[in-house]
């Protein structure tokens, strides 16, 4: 919306409704009401309302029905219609004062309803939105074992209540912006004042400010927008439905973005642990939560680099296997008329066929495609002699383990950088693993998030951010300070003494 | 030219995978090519050395703490001779370590993992990290040393351990059989090999963070790495002995064949290799960051990034032209000592004194 050409609002309702109607075109989800205003209808007025966005039996009994069996003597022109009946008549609770046309047609068109006076040239923006939408839910995406059960919703309003329920404090702030011309997408950035470091949020505010487009549906749009590099498979915004981690992330120091219209919510600045944290190590015990961080991290690298490693052995480095070993894999292969790095690639790209597939399909069916999946991965390929056992073997636990991975903005680098070091083993054994590694490992340290080093607390190490790093969390009592690796200021978390039984030494 | 900065671990991680470097994969043979049995007295005796070389280093650096060598050349020699003196440095000290490095990578592959693949698709598969790294700048790569080093670090202990039980103290007694003298002649070349070729640290030198713990934080590393290696030649001689330490190329790739852990961990040397292919890998692309840089800074560039993809490709003809085959490749160290000496010891001291004769009229201390 362009903020100069802002045409003003008539005294006369007809004139003013004219115009209206004229913008509104054929639509025939705009309802225009019209009708006498006070008890014996001396003021002709008029509401306006998208049916379906806003709520028609608030609007009967909390406008209309005041308004028609008012009391007070409502004087054409000589005082303030809209101001009187927004103190002293209707029963809604934000109602703001409108005085351009370019204000009026967006407070209908999402979901106020306007009221309108003879010989008044304000309008009245009625807060009475009211669409069917979808109830808090539990995460489609993001499960944990223990913790909340709830998910972001798509609409704005919801979401933020879904944080402040979390973070009873003032120092929460909400800054509302409108991007998309054409959907003027509302968005939200939410931070804690005196935690979150001053560049990062103004760093945020404008990448958001230089984005003038069409449209926007979701913050995957936005997270294009606003990531540092574009020619990366490495996620450098976080995105998560759950309202605890956005809490948490807030807490630590980052910035969120809420985007109206879907459940994902972008935090800034990402670290690549983030990724490989899932938001129950910090719900169960400090060791158990170690544990299972290990074992992600072994799962992150089986994921990437199973079937490459695999490839290497097989074919360039055989005096690594035991020799029984080594005979059976020989022997289970003899029928197998592709070389190794063909065998991966077809059972690879069939598996990836079947997942995406699972994804796309009609849930009724999806039990089918597993038992194919099952069958033809597994029992018919092996039995038709096209690929040897021990490949299956391999091929299901990259698919086993890519699912440890909490968070699908990683696993898809991953199964990507999978099929690029499949190549460099069948080209060059371990050396090509070993350079296609190094690579990666490069890449991942030129990132940056938001002026962040990517692989912070790693590279550059901070001693003190490894009691929450990629294989261990420290009991919550030892996390003394918010990370570090994020805020350079009101660093503390908690003050020692921590809680210990009374009368024990 | 250079914006970003290395931190002070990162800075003493870079300095111990520089000493580790190539050093660890062949230098045990080449000592003992010369004390035999007492080859770990030479290691211990050249550690000592070159820990005085390195204090010997950064007085330079002290009196110039914010100017790389070519930049220090420059300003004592004027921009003409110390530019042309700059890329003799450049090209006969970083150039040579550089090519000796990227042919020993070749070499190794080529005998002992890689057989049938072409030795310039090796170079050229290990240059494309080298230049990524230093288009990446400087962070990069002291961050990816940082995130290295620690397996460098578990690789090499995990060798060290599983061969232990192999090793018997036997094989290299009696201690001083041949007397003193081998074990002088022997540590020479483990002085060359790691300590004087630190030199290249110089290019690096005003990019970490606080100058004035260079010293400590260069000792440092250096000593772990050199503690690590005199431990790798001790125990290839209680493992194997002197003489076949001595006629081994790789005696550390040896070494790693015998590590073997119940029926199913043995032969592990491909995955151990990685020790030395991070290690000569770190020390590659530090010569050739200091390459890229010295070269821009002498010819007085903007933008020393550019020169990374065409250096790559002269760095490629010199593997191959600084010796026609492996034998012809280690006789080049009977005169190493004295190629880098020149530029390690020889460059450093003329600079001191020029600076003391010029010193206060050019205002040293304050640097560039």
């Amino acid at each position: 919306m362009t903020t100069q050409q802002r045409a003003p609002l008539d005294h006369s309702l007809h004139r003013n409704l004219t115009v209206i109607r004229k913008a509104i075109g054929t639509s025939g989800d705009i309802i225009i009401r019209e009708f006498q205003a006070g008890r014996s209808g001396e003021v002709p007025a008029a509401i306006i309302y998208a049916d379906g966005l806003a709520d028609a039996n608030a609007i009967q009994s909390m406008v209309l029905r005041p308004l028609m069996l008012a009391d007070m003597p409502l004087g054409i022109g000589q005082i303030p219609l809209a101001s009187r009946a927004k103190e002293h008549i209707v029963y809604i609770g934000d109602v703001e004062e409108i005085t351009d046309l370019e204000s009026l047609y967006k407070a209908f068109l999402t979901g106020n309803s306007v009221l309108l006076f003879e010989g008044d040239q304000t309008a009245l923006s009625l807060d009475t939105k009211g669409w069917k939408e979808r109830s808090v839910d539990e995460p489609s995406t993001q499960n944990v074992i223990r913790g909340p059960k709830e998910a972001f919703t798509e609409t704005l309003k919801t979401n933020i209540g879904l944080l402040r329920r979390r973070i009873k404090s003032t120092t929460m702030q909400v800054e509302y912006k409108t991007v998309g011309r054409l959907t003027q997408t509302d968005l939200a950035i939410v931070y804690m004042d005196g935690i979150v470091a001053d560049e990062v949020l103004n760093e945020v505010r404008h990448r958001l400010s230089l984005i003038d487009i069409d449209a926007i549906f979701e913050s995957g749009n936005i997270e294009e927008f606003i990531q540092e590099e574009q020619l990366t498979y490495f996620p450098t915004v976080f995105n998560t439905e759950r309202p605890d981690v956005v809490a948490a992330g807030l807490v630590e120091g980052r910035v969120a973005i809420i985007v109206d219209g879907t459940p994902f919510v972008l935090l800034v600045p990402a670290l690549f642990i983030q990724f490989l944290q899932s938001p129950d190590d910090y719900y169960q015990r400090a060791d158990i939560g170690s544990i299972l961080r290990t074992l992600r991290l072994v799962a992150l690298f089986i994921a990437m680099l199973a079937p490459a490693a695999f490839i290497a052995i097989t074919s360039f480095h055989q005096e690594m296997l035991p020799s029984s070993l080594l005979i059976s894999i020989a022997a289970s292969r003899s029928g197998v008329p592709f070389p190794v790095f063909v065998e991966a690639l077809i059972m690879e790209i069939t598996f990836e066929l079947l997942r995406e597939a699972g994804l796309r399909m009609p849930k009724a069916i999806g039990q089918a495609i597993s038992i194919v999946g099952a069958l033809v991965l597994g029992e018919a390929a092996v039995q038709a002699g096209l690929v040897s056992p021990g490949m299956v073997i391999i091929v299901s636990l990259t698919a086993i383990t890519t699912f440890v991975i909490p968070y699908s903005s990683l696993a898809v680098p991953i199964r990507l950088l999978r099929f690029s070091l499949m190549g460099l083993a069948a080209m060059f054994g371990l050396y090509g693993i070993f350079v296609g590694l190094t690579y990666v490992i490069l890449h991942l340290n030129t990132l940056r998030s938001f002026g962040v080093p990517y692989l912070k607390p790693y590279a550059p190490f901070i001693m003190a951010d490894q009691k929450d790093g990629v294989w261990f969390r420290a009991p919550i009592w030892k996390m003394l300070k918010r990370p570090l690796s994020l805020v350079n200021r009101n660093q503390t978390r908690q003050r020692p003494p921590v809680p210990k039984p009374s009368g024990k030494e | 030219m250079e914006q970003g900065r290395i931190g002070n671990l990162q800075f003493t991680v870079l300095a111990g995978l520089f000493t580790i470097g190539d050093t660890v994969l062949f230098v045990p043979a080449l000592i003992a090519s010369e004390a035999l049995k007492d080859a770990w007295l030479s290691a211990i005796l050249a550690l000592l050395v070159g820990l005085g070389i390195i204090v010997f280093y950064t007085v330079l650096q002290r009196k110039f703490p914010a100017m790389t060598l070519v930049e220090i050349l420059r300003q004592l020699l004027g921009s003409r001779v110390g530019g042309f003196v700059s890329l003799l440095y450049v090209f006969g000290f970083l150039l040579l370590i550089a090519s000796t490095l990227l042919r020993e990578v070749g070499d190794f592959m080529e005998t002992q993992i890689l057989p049938n693949t072409p030795i310039h698709v090796v170079y050229m598969l290990f240059l494309v990290i080298v230049v990524r790294a230093v288009r990446g700048g400087i962070e990069t790569i002291g961050r990816t040393a940082e995130i290295s080093a620690p397996w460098v670090m578990l690789m090499l202990m995990l060798l060290i351990l599983f061969v232990l039980p192999e090793s018997r103290i036997a094989r290299v007694e009696p201690v001083l059989y041949g007397g003193i003298k081998p074990v002088v002649r022997g540590s020479i070349i483990f002085i060359a090999v790691p300590f004087l070729e630190l030199a290249a640290m110089y290019m690096i030198f005003p990019y970490v963070e606080s100058a004035e713990r260079i010293r400590r934080n260069f000792l440092v590393g250096c000593a772990i790495g050199g503690v690590l290696l005199c431990l790798v030649t001790f125990l290839s001689l209680t493992t194997f002995g002197a003489v076949m330490t001595k006629d081994a190329i790789y005696p550390s790739y040896l070494l790693a064949k015998k590590i073997q852990l119940g029926e199913f961990l043995q032969r592990i040397e491909a995955l151990m290799a990685i020790i030395w292919l991070f290690s000569i890998y770190f020390k590659l692309t530090t010569c050739f960051y200091g390459i890229c840089l010295g070269t821009a800074q002498a010819m007085g560039l903007k933008e020393y990034k550019p020169l990374a993809f065409p250096m790559a490709m002269i760095l490629i003809v010199f593997s191959d032209l600084i010796a026609p085959n492996i034998i012809a490749f280690f006789a080049i160290n009977q005169v190493y000592v004295l190629a880098t000496g020149t530029f390690a010891i020889a460059l450093p001291l003329f600079l001191l004194l020029v600076a003391r004769f010029r010193g206060s009229a050019l205002g040293g201390k304050s640097g560039g």
